[in-house]
């Protein structure tokens, strides 16, 4: 048995970390609408919160009837448009074994929960920061597939970038949504629904920028009409790589 | 006058036994073998966490990755009062260490297998320990419940690592008890069953566990290990069953595990839970951490068992 005053002092750390650790948790729910409400200019933070106290397995998007998907649309060297739902990040080729890609394909999970988390909350600031380390990654992973600085011209960068985030499939209706072939198969109601659409561009220094569609056209309506014939239109990417710089329409939503 | 003096008496009495109950709880000296079997249980856990992280956090976190030093303190508000951020250190967040990071988990992992193997004590658990907290307090996006409950349960080893009986042990008797195995391992167990309270809690608040769609609703979003909308579909009452079943199994383990006669029942149905918790949703981390997790009620398992017989 240790001291009388140990005892008595582990005694009361013991209480106050049950008290404080239990009732946080058991009302982990207060407690992220607290730290909303405290951190409400960085809801960053707090978003991750919401997922670090959450104990339940059905994660909180999916509770809230929320598709999480990112699609992005690539253009050029024969990727006319490609599609991503799910995590592009870390590639099969990097993946070792069953157990690992299982936990990898987790967190990529985790990731794109996030960013679908943020834009729930509104904070397009820090979606356009993760979306741009996503295309720098993806960026780099094509470079060094295709054989590095040699194919260097064979780089392309997506010109618009989109964050979907839909309802879930209901179970009374998978059977109308499996057998539609395409999106616009499906019901208006059960259709995503972008939230965030933005361009990519690359700036003169070589680095990445992505400005929301909602910015491009507030930016070309401000260009007199007789010098902006599509005034509707969000302005030309600059990305020299891409064959149809500045053809996709940017929209806000499907 | 009597009355109130047995009044004072009864009163003196309960807190006695009160205080001596508690003491017996929290600081009766236990063999500190006996904390042995979750040091090697999260020990394993760890291990494999690490090298989890082993051929993708430098994918991760590196300056051409989706979470870049810049970016990830952004993110958790670094220089915003308030946020935590302060408390999120971690070498990796050094440009020089990101290149190195497939390195640094990788030594992460061995130390935590010295762990395992007996090597080393309380410093060796400590140095696992940090190093771990390095990992987590990097890509703190990234993380999920079984990492908190992994790395919290790992990190009351500190208290007393436990002895092992490996050909690596260095130092110590087998037999020595000690009150910090004792506070360990209690710390351990009500640790578990308060994190698996809230978990019931948790899952009771939401309507979808309710009326049996949660098992629906995470293979329709491609979160299971073990099903698909395509299984799923046509078989409501499958559905439900799966759903339901989850709940009733947590509620079981919530039931039997505080109470030494039934925690026999109580630590099988832990694991099924963790094996649940794998098939249903697709977070092998946390299925992983609550099988570790119920190796701090193993011991006192399995001598409820071998008094029956």
């Amino acid at each position: 048995m240790p001291k009388n005053w140990i005892r008595i002092l582990l005694s009361i750390l013991i209480v106050s970390h049950i008290f404080v650790v239990g009732v946080a948790l058991i009302a982990h729910r207060g407690t992220s609408r607290l730290f909303d409400d405290m951190h409400s200019k960085l809801n960053v933070y707090s978003s991750f919160t919401n997922s670090r106290m959450d104990l339940n397995i059905l994660p909180i998007a999916t509770r809230s009837q929320l598709q999480e998907s990112v699609w992005i649309q690539w253009h050029g060297n024969g990727d006319p448009v490609e599609k991503w739902n799910r995590w592009p990040l870390i590639r099969s080729e990097s993946r070792i074994f069953w157990p690992l890609s299982l936990i990898e394909e987790d967190r990529q999970r985790r990731w794109l929960r996030q960013m679908t988390e943020l834009l729930n909350i509104g904070n397009e600031d820090a979606v356009s920061q993760m979306l741009i380390a996503l295309i720098n990654s993806e960026y780099a992973y094509r470079s060094a597939k295709e054989g590095g600085k040699e194919a260097e011209s064979a780089r392309v960068l997506p010109d618009q970038i989109r964050v979907m985030v839909g309802p879930s499939i209901p179970f009374d209706r998978f059977e109308e949504i499996a057998s539609a072939k395409t999106i616009d198969g499906v019901s208006e109601d059960l259709r995503p629904k972008a939230v965030y659409t933005a361009n990519v561009i690359q700036l003169e220094d070589g680095k990445l920028a992505i400005l929301p569609v909602s910015e491009s056209r507030r930016l070309s309506k401000a260009i007199p009409a007789q010098d902006n014939p599509r005034a509707s239109d969000p302005p030309a990417s600059p990305n020299a790589n891409s064959p149809k710089n500045g053809q996709v329409q940017g929209s806000e939503s499907q | 006058m009597n009355l109130i003096r047995h009044w004072i008496n009864y009163k003196f009495n309960v807190a006695k036994r009160f205080l001596s109950a508690w003491d017996a709880v929290w600081f009766a000296p236990l063999p500190s073998m006996e904390v042995s079997t979750a040091r090697v249980a999260l020990g394993i856990a760890v291990v494999l966490y690490s090298l989890s992280w082993v051929p993708s956090l430098h994918s991760w976190i590196s300056a051409e990755s989706a979470l870049p030093s810049e970016l990830a303190r952004y993110l958790i508000g670094d220089g915003i009062e308030g946020t935590g951020s302060g408390g999120r250190i971690s070498v990796l967040y050094l440009k020089v260490f990101e290149s190195l990071a497939g390195i640094y988990a990788f030594l992460t992992a061995i130390l935590c297998g010295a762990c395992v193997l007996g090597i080393g004590g309380r410093v060796t658990v400590i140095l696992s320990w940090l190093l771990l907290l390095g990992i987590v307090h990097r890509v703190p996006m990234l993380e999920g419940p079984g990492d908190i409950l992994l790395l919290t349960l790992f990190g009351y080893l500190c208290i007393d690592p436990g002895k092992l009986k490996t050909p690596f042990r260095v130092g110590g008797d087998d037999g020595e008890s000690r009150w910090t195995a004792r506070l360990a391992l209690t710390a351990m167990q009500v640790h578990v069953w308060g994190w698996l309270l809230v978990s019931f809690v948790s899952h009771l608040s939401e309507e979808m566990w309710w009326i049996g769609d949660a098992a629906w609703a995470l293979a329709s979003h491609d979160l299971t290990n073990g099903f698909t909308v395509n299984t799923l579909a046509g078989h409501p009452y499958v559905v439900n069953v799966i759903t339901h079943g989850f709940l009733l199994v947590h509620l079981l383990v919530l039931m039997l595990l505080p109470w030494r006669f039934t925690r026999p029942l109580g630590f099988a149905f832990l694991l099924v839970l963790a094996g649940y918790v794998f098939v249903l949703s697709s977070d092998c981390i946390y299925a992983m951490a609550l099988a570790a997790a119920a190796s701090v009620f193993y011991i006192s398992a399995k001598q409820e068992v071998l008094s029956i017989k």
